[in-house]
């Protein structure tokens, strides 16, 4: 210690601020400004945020964006799950900054200074919002990077987009709440683990729990929908939750000494509000929109726009036009091994949505409703593709080789009529359809690859949007085809297109088909399924 | 004597059936006022009336013309007082220039620069400056201790209240500690408690002694050690008669109470004064 113990310099004139109504306002601004910056250094914070970003940065780092094909209007409801990371992180953060005179055994400094319990706490709520700009920054920041990914689609739904920074702001004041509820430590990881289990509950629980939790979930199974044909009260949602954050805010607030008076009528207003939306976010969905989906079902063609790439019409609903550029490198990686008369032929693609009307997987498609939607539209023979496209998380990569598998279908019969028949194709037609299917882009080839590997015996289905309709493939069509794709792609394909014929007619056996392309047939008859 | 600055008239203050403080009533000026008494004594009862952190249940405050025991007074009062509590705690994880900053923003001090200002002055006078930038957590007790004081001073209170703020220094800092202590009486009301006899001698200008919830004593230093004029003195072995008495270091007995005749009287201390007027009082066993 060298510093001289003296008082060296004589005190500026400190006022202490005006003793006003303005001058405890200026303090409990200042105080949330200190807060904030102490909040966004926080551990909880920085850990919430890594975690929340990790996948997002190895999906980066891995490629995987540029197979991901982003329906933004999706896009901004997925980035509400990994959010709620950042959320348990402030939630704890809020907590320990309230508690952290209590943990240091400052309460008696802290009761004589001249700022009161309950203006702390207001600086503690206003410094919760620092936390929110920045989980809209994360989402905003996840949503442009998403849009620049090739083959983006759709628009990002800005009441979406701003549901997690709410819902980061709402656990923040949940964390200050329990903080003027109870000093225990325990109390903030508890709550935390109590709502992570209410969002699992409201994930696979009973229809009136979905919108109960800070973020509601839909049945990803159905797949991507246009915008017009989902139903999500979000609006009533961020009323919901932003009138249960001013209810546990004033009466935190009121917690930690204020006036009752003052505090008690506003939370119970908002109260009423909590009350009265979350009954309305829970209601059925409309009947307009319930006709919509049962029209988009099934006579999808008069709201769809088409656009012709080559000798193909793509028709699709209008957030995904865009994609017939996907659909075009399989149909083209199909038709360039195709003769001249198969090539040059029109064809025709829609998009289609398949909604089950049960949970049971044993669903065909409407096959009647779309032919006949078909003949109205001047397109017959459409080949069915489905609103998922690219590979996120694996989920969706089986939908590009169904896609691919029913296009192939269609250019080798002529007809679309084979796509939806549950027939086992056998002969050596069984094998041009599967590799045309798998060989037409890098994509199809992985997602065929990876439906053998979940393949039960090793068989193929080649279901329509995952229904119950569409043809299989025995195992050993499926296994010479493996073969096959790994052989030169241009030597294949040559031998295909010298052969056509005699593959794509249906008498051609799988034995003499293999020996066409200088395979060895496979020994025995075909098994597993019965041909 | 100059006008008392701070004036507290018949304080009563009750813990249930216990009294605590029992019609306190005293006066401060400026300089340093040691509040002696044993443990129990209601010191700190006291003190946390006077830092508005408790309410009397009787009995009235004039803190320099701010009256603390209504709600526009106490606010009042929040601004001319710095309190430094018996266990003042610390944020581990701020720095010492964090932690005096944010001390500022709760007394108010809401312009950055002046606030800014402010921090660097009292971490100077309490000999922090080089430090200000290390977490409170790495700094030794004393350090500690004045990172509390000057936690205190932030905004240049007319009226300190120190609680036993040298409890747990080593010599070395609590000699420190009475610089600053010192200094800061020169233009400022400070109420030191504490029960070292010691620190009193060397600081205060003032004394009181509070025992049993009232005040034994109001004075000065002088007339406390005056109190045991002619009633201290040395023998070879222990007077059985006396109040009080122990063996220095010297070899010999030194003794309070009533001498016997011809015994060899000693000059006086506070320390001696004290004793003999907490004589008889059930706390005097635990001091002594």
């Amino acid at each position: 210690m060298t510093t001289a113990l003296t008082m060296t310099v004589s005190p500026p004139p400190i006022t202490g601020g005006p003793a006003t109504r303005r001058g405890a306002t200026v303090t409990v601004l200042t105080l949330a400004r200190a807060e904030s910056w102490r909040l966004l250094r926080h551990p909880a914070i920085l850990v919430g945020l890594l975690l929340t970003a990790a996948p997002w940065v190895y999906e980066w780092l891995s490629g995987g964006l540029a197979t991901r094909y982003p329906v933004l209007h999706d896009e901004d409801r997925f980035v509400q799950l990994p959010m709620l990371l950042l959320a348990a992180g402030t939630l704890l953060a809020a907590n320990l900054a309230v508690l952290r005179v209590q943990r240091d055994k400052m309460v008696a400094f802290y009761s004589v200074q001249l700022t009161t319990t309950a203006q702390r706490t207001v600086a503690h709520l206003l410094s919760l919002l620092s936390l929110a700009i920045l989980a809209g920054a994360v989402v905003a920041l996840r949503l442009v990077w998403l849009a620049a990914a090739p083959g983006a689609i759709g628009r990002v739904s800005v009441l979406e987009a701003v549901t997690p920074p709410l819902v980061v702001l709402l656990a923040g004041v949940v964390g200050l709440f329990l903080a003027r509820l109870t000093t225990a430590l325990v109390a903030a990881p508890l709550t935390i683990v109590a709502l992570a289990m209410l969002v699992l509950f409201s994930a696979v629980g009973p229809q009136w729990s979905r919108w109960v939790g800070p973020i509601a979930f839909e049945d990803e199974t159905v797949g991507s929908l246009p915008p017009h044909l989902m139903y999500r009260p979000v609006v009533w949602h961020l009323v919901y939750l932003a009138a249960l954050l001013a209810a546990l805010a004033l009466v935190t607030v009121g917690l930690s000494g204020a006036r009752w008076s003052l505090t008690a009528p506003a939370a119970v207003v908002a109260a009423v509000v909590v009350a009265v939306t979350g009954a309305l976010q829970n209601s059925p969905v409309p009947d307009h929109i319930v006709d919509a989906r049962s029209q988009a079902a099934t006579r999808p063609a008069d709201e769809q726009v088409c656009r012709d790439v080559d000798s193909v019409r793509f028709c699709a609903f209008p957030p995904y036009e865009q994609r017939s550029e996907q659909w075009a490198a399989v149909t083209r990686g199909i038709l360039r091994w195709a003769p001249e008369q198969v090539a040059d032929a029109s064809y025709v693609v829609r998009q289609r949505i398949f909604l089950k009307s049960s949970a049971e997987l044993t669903d065909p498609v409407p096959v009647e409703d779309w032919r006949a939607d078909d003949a109205a539209a001047g397109t017959p023979e459409s080949v069915p593709v489905s609103t998922v496209w690219g590979d996120r998380e694996g989920y969706s990569e089986i939908q590009m080789i169904q896609f691919s598998g029913a296009f192939a279908n269609r250019a080798v019969t002529g007809s679309a009529a084979a796509i939806y028949d549950n027939a086992v194709i056998c002969g050596a037609r069984g094998l041009l359809i599967l590799w045309l299917g798998a060989q037409a882009t890098q994509e199809t080839e992985n997602a065929y690859r990876q439906s053998l590997e979940h393949s039960y015996g090793g068989s193929v289905v080649m279901a329509v949007l995952t229904s119950a309709s569409g043809p299989s493939f025995p195992r050993e069509t499926a296994d010479l085809v493996r073969d096959l794709l790994d052989r030169p792609v241009g030597e294949v394909g040559a031998q295909m297109r010298q052969n056509w014929q005699k593959l794509a007619d249906p008498a051609t056996g799988l034995a003499e088909g293999a020996q066409l392309l200088g395979m060895r047939a496979p020994a025995g008859r075909a098994s597993g399924l019965r041909c | 004597m100059p006008s008392a600055t701070v004036a507290v008239t018949g304080l009563i203050r009750r813990y249930g059936r216990h009294i605590a403080l029992d019609q306190v009533s005293l006066g401060l000026t400026k300089g340093v006022t040691g509040l002696l008494g044993p443990n129990g004594a209601g010191k700190t009862t006291l003190l946390r009336i006077l830092a508005t952190a408790l309410s009397p249940d009787q009995g009235t405050i004039d803190m320099l013309g701010i009256d603390p025991l209504t709600a526009k007074g106490r606010l009042e009062a929040r601004r001319v007082l710095g309190y430094l509590p018996q266990h003042p705690g610390f944020h581990p994880g701020f720095t010492a220039f964090e932690f005096i900053d944010y001390v500022g923003i709760l007394r108010r001090i809401t312009n950055r620069a002046q606030r800014h200002d402010e921090t660097r002055r009292v971490l100077d006078a309490v000999g922090l400056s080089d430090v200000r930038g290390k977490k409170i957590k790495t700094l030794s007790g004393g350090m500690r201790q004045r990172v509390a004081l000057a936690a205190a001073i932030v905004g240049d209170p007319q009226f300190l209240i120190l609680d036993e703020p040298t409890v747990g220094l080593d010599p070395n800092q609590r000699l420190r500690f009475r610089e600053l202590i010192a200094e800061l009486g020169e233009d400022h009301v400070v109420l030191l408690s504490t029960h070292q006899t010691e620190d009193v001698g060397a600081l205060c200008q003032h004394v009181v002694v509070l025992a049993g919830g009232t005040v034994r004593f109001d004075g000065t230093p002088a007339d406390l050690s005056a109190y045991a004029a002619g009633r201290v003195w040395h023998s070879a072995q222990k007077d059985p008669n006396a109040v009080a008495g122990w063996r220095t270091g010297q070899g010999t007995v030194h003794n309070i109470g009533s001498p016997p005749p011809g015994a060899t009287l000693l000059e006086p201390t506070l320390e001696d004064g004290y004793l003999l007027l907490l004589d008889g009082d059930p706390a005097l066993k635990e001091v002594a």
